[in-house]
């Protein structure tokens, strides 16, 4: 009996009434659906018992009279069971699960903000990821939402302006003052690192609270970069939507693009030929390596060590020319479509490749001997940042930030997508739990992807590069997972049939690592910050992606061309009552 | 009068320092962008961005101690240019001195710091306060250490006048190499002075933006980074009127030559530190300029009392 059967038999013998309800859709993908009265004891029991103690996020659907909520669950061996209820839209109330996983509060706040479900007992904090003067009573993942509600709802002022915030059940999320006001009474210093920051890279805001140089607390606010992707991938089509979420981040592009496909490649039942996974799988591995390198770059800036700066991103354009002979493009690499690749690595290519991965591990092995010697750059990350491995599985982290405290636990080999089941590496875990940990884990991980890349580049299969998909994918669900550079990445898509996706939900690996920096900065000092948040390698444009896409001309094209854009934002401001035309003319 | 207005504007003064130090700056960034495998500024980008700087709207905060505000970067201007003055550079004897003008030297580089602090703890920014405070936090760790190493020269000159140890040291040719491990720790503390890695705690870009001077703008930040480019050069020519005060009695081209030489080594040896070095944190900084730095000026007093008791009788 396989393992998901001895689940399955163990859920039916505690609950009768879910007799035949589990749906083992392959062997490490299982869903299951429960009543909402029902649920808690059926969701306690998975957690407690069974041990599923790893949220992989939760989803919230728009089911018509009611709302969907999936709460992705796995094992430690990464068998996932996804849990489904439904609560009325009169009056869709539900218990929070923060008690068992603190992390779901980001996931809550997102079901809360976006579909209107009432979470009961989330912790206070800052709003996510709306604005704060988004107005009441607007959800734009449900889907009699259209952006036009928003000017019928009132002013949308910018944000500062006219802030409202939201009063009655999501009043509990949105306490954006207080956390200043508490510090100051106690006479500390509370300091804004961001939204913009010299030592942050994208728009996200840190309130510090400093006696000295110590930090006495820290406030989270994340949600500046939203682009409507998730709601976006609902009005376009599969093939468009490959594009979209490739352009959720601008460096792990392709390992969005990869989770998405895969799932829809799931739901469809399509056969990826051999090739073309082993390119998805190469690309997905350079990737690593340009990531990891531009991370040690970073780090290195962050603790005011600009030599490795420059050092490690002269060596990553090299990878970077590599990409973009491969792909065409140095970031947004469009290789995927549903059902294979779209582009062939040439034989002449493979000892170009091949040369410049060998410089790069020569150069990989320096920086590697770098981190044991140089005093300096020790002395400022170790002991920094710390996250014991009861934080990491309490809290949720992910990737490089979880193996440095010791948990083995990545989706490559636990649960192999691409062509990960047929090649060999190691998992690079560490013992330090701090930052040197994580230093130590991506160098690791960097010598692991050249020799990933060389298997690749030495035994790439013959055969076709893809096989035909269709243009409507047939009603069905999956949920794909992937190792991104920093940490799983989970795509959950729902497919009904026509050429559109249902629903698309996006967990970035950056928001199950964010929600520890608060705990890695207890008790440190000022100058750790910058390095600390660093060190989760955070990509916010990846966390915040969906909300609002206020179609600009109403639904009709959404070609806009430059002069057309032009004119209506002319138009937008005079209808303000401000006239740039008018007063250069004046 | 006229010579005394030549020699504050134009020589040794305002004009020719600021030459220097735009070229010492030039130097050092080059020298730093070429260690780290870029191609670096061209010859004259400290000075255009000197006079861009210049034309530049200058905004003081609304919070401001506007006096305060205005007057710091002058302030630090005119001491570090003063203290200038004291020193020899190619001949034995500097434009002014007497006997104690080492210490008038050594308070005047004080100077640049406190405007530092001031400037930032008036800007009454978040960042500037910080920055501020860690300026003078700073300042107590690494001057200690720098005064004592430069007293033991002094010490076995018997003199606290530049222009007399200068002309000891000449009378000496080989005495300077007794004081090495005083040069040592007053290049280190130079470092902190000039608060550059890994002691640019107080302007850490990735922590507090930059420091006392978040708040500058325009011309006083113009003025400031004027100010720590010519405390970059009095600086270097202070240690190497301390400590390596060989070939003072050449002829003044030669002489003036062999200072830029010595000058230039110094300012190349604090690039090369901070090109290998991370930046620390301040309370790692006052450990180890307690705990290491200042035991080790310490020993060089030790040995220069030593070697007078016995060597110089």
């Amino acid at each position: 009996m396989s393992e998901a059967e001895k689940i399955k038999n163990q859920i039916e013998q505690k609950f009768v009434f879910l007799k035949d309800a589990l749906r083992i859709q392959r062997e490490k993908r299982l869903w299951l659906e429960v009543a909402k009265d029902k649920f808690f004891e059926v969701f306690d029991f998975i957690v407690t018992q069974l041990d599923f103690s790893i949220l992989n996020t939760i989803t919230g659907t728009d089911e018509g009279a009611d709302l969907g909520l999936i709460y992705h669950l796995s094992l430690k061996n990464q068998m996932v069971l996804s849990l489904k209820t439904r609560v009325p839209k009169e009056k869709p109330a539900i218990k929070s699960i923060t008690s068992y996983f603190p992390a779901a509060a980001a996931y809550e706040r997102e079901i809360v903000d976006l579909l209107g479900a009432e979470v009961e007992g989330i912790p206070g904090g800052p709003r996510y990821p709306l604005p704060d003067d988004w107005p009441q009573q607007q959800y734009p993942l449900r889907k009699d939402w259209k952006p036009e509600m928003l000017e019928q709802a009132g002013k949308v002022g910018m944000i500062g302006e006219n802030v409202q915030y939201p009063i009655g059940p999501t009043h509990i999320i949105s306490q954006p003052s207080s956390f200043t006001l508490v510090h100051q009474t106690k006479g500390e210093m509370v300091i804004p690192v961001g939204p913009q920051h010299p030592a942050l890279k994208e728009p996200e805001s840190f309130s510090v609270a400093l006696r000295g140089e110590k930090i006495t607390g820290v406030q989270v606010r994340i949600g500046y970069n939203h682009r409507g992707i998730e709601k976006g991938c609902e009005q376009r089509s599969y093939i468009q939507d490959v594009y979209l979420v490739e352009r959720i981040c601008g460096i792990c592009s392709h390992s969005h693009s990869t989770c998405f496909v895969q799932a829809v490649e799931e739901i469809a039942g399509l056969q990826v030929p051999k090739r073309a996974l082993y390119i998805r799988t190469l690309i997905a591995e350079l990737e690593r390596i340009h990531s990891h390198l531009l991370w040690l770059g970073v780090a290195g800036h962050e603790i005011g060590f600009d030599t490795l700066l420059m050092y490690t991103w002269r060596d990553r354009e090299s990878l970077m020319d590599v990409l973009a002979m491969i792909t065409g493009n140095r970031v947004n690499y469009g290789i995927n479509m549903i059902g294979g690749v779209r582009r062939d690595i040439d034989s002449a290519q493979i000892p170009e490749i091949l040369k410049v991965i060998d410089k790069l591990e020569e150069q990989t092995k320096y920086y590697i001997q770098v981190a044991q010697e140089e005093t300096t750059l020790i002395q400022r990350l170790s002991g920094v940042g710390v996250l014991s491995k009861a934080n990491v599985l309490h809290l949720g982290a992910v990737g490089p930030t979880a193996r440095a405290s010791g948990v083995d636990r990545d989706v490559r080999r636990d649960d192999p997508y691409a062509a990960y089941g047929e090649l060999s590496f190691k998992v690079v875990t560490d013992d330090h739990c701090d930052v040197y940990g994580r230093t130590v884990v991506r160098l690791g991980e960097l010598m692991e992807s050249y020799s990933l890349a060389r298997q690749i580049l030495n035994h790439l299969p013959e055969g076709p590069l893809s096989v035909r998909a269709p243009r409507r994918i047939p009603a069905g669900e999956a949920l794909s997972r992937y190792e991104a550079p920093r940490g799983e990445d989970v795509h959950y898509v729902r497919s009904n049939g026509t050429e559109n996706p249902e629903r698309v939900k996006v967990r970035a690996p950056t928001l199950a690592n964010v929600q520890a920096v608060s705990k890695m900065l207890e008790d440190r000092y000022l100058a750790d910050l910058p390095i600390v948040v660093a060190a989760i390698d955070p990509c916010f444009s990846c966390t915040d992606r969906s909300i609002q896409v206020i179609d600009l001309e109403q639904g009709k094209s959404n070609l806009m061309t430059w002069e057309k854009l032009r004119n209506y934002s002319i138009e937008w401001y005079r209808k303000r009552g401000v006239d740039f035309r008018g007063k250069r003319t004046v | 009068m006229a010579s005394a207005l030549f020699n504050l504007l134009v020589f040794p003064g305002l004009i020719f320092l600021g030459v220097i130090s735009l070229w010492a700056e030039y130097f050092d960034r080059k020298l730093y962008a070429r260690l780290q495998n870029r191609v670096g500024p061209p010859w004259f980008q400290p000075l255009a961005d000197f006079i861009k700087l210049l034309g530049k709207e200058n905004v003081v905060p609304e919070e401001a101690d506007i006096r305060i505000f205005n007057l710091s970067p002058v302030f630090a201007l005119a001491a570090t240019i003063t203290a200038f003055f004291y020193i020899p550079l190619w001949g034995a004897r500097a434009l002014f001195s007497f006997n104690g003008d080492l210490i008038v030297v050594l308070y005047l580089l004080t100077m640049p710091t406190l405007t530092f602090f001031l400037g930032g703890w008036y800007s009454r920014s978040l960042f500037s306060t910080i920055g501020a405070v860690r300026s003078i936090t700073q300042f107590f760790a690494y001057e200690v250490p720098l005064f004592i190493s430069i007293l033991a020269p002094a010490l076995l000159a018997s003199t606290w006048s530049l222009s007399e140890m200068a002309v000891f040291y000449s009378a000496h040719p080989w005495y300077w190499m007794l004081n090495l491990i005083g040069f040592g720790v007053a290049l280190i503390a130079l470092l902190g002075k000039l608060e550059r890695v890994p002691f640019d705690i107080p302007e850490a870009e990735t922590e507090i933006v930059a420091g006392s001077f978040t708040e500058y703008s325009g011309r006083l930040l113009a003025y400031f980074r004027m100010a720590i480019d010519i405390e970059m050069v009095v600086g270097a020519s202070l240690l190497a009127a301390v400590f390596i005060p060989f070939g003072l009695n050449l002829n003044p081209f030669l002489g003036f030559v062999l200072y830029l030489i010595k000058i230039f080594f110094i300012i190349g040896v604090l690039s090369v530190l901070r090109t290998v070095f991370a930046r620390l944190r301040i309370d790692q900084m006052i450990v180890f300029c307690w705990q290491y730095v200042a035991p080790i000026a310490f020993l060089q007093v030790l040995i220069n009392l030593i070697l007078k008791g016995f060597l110089l009788r």
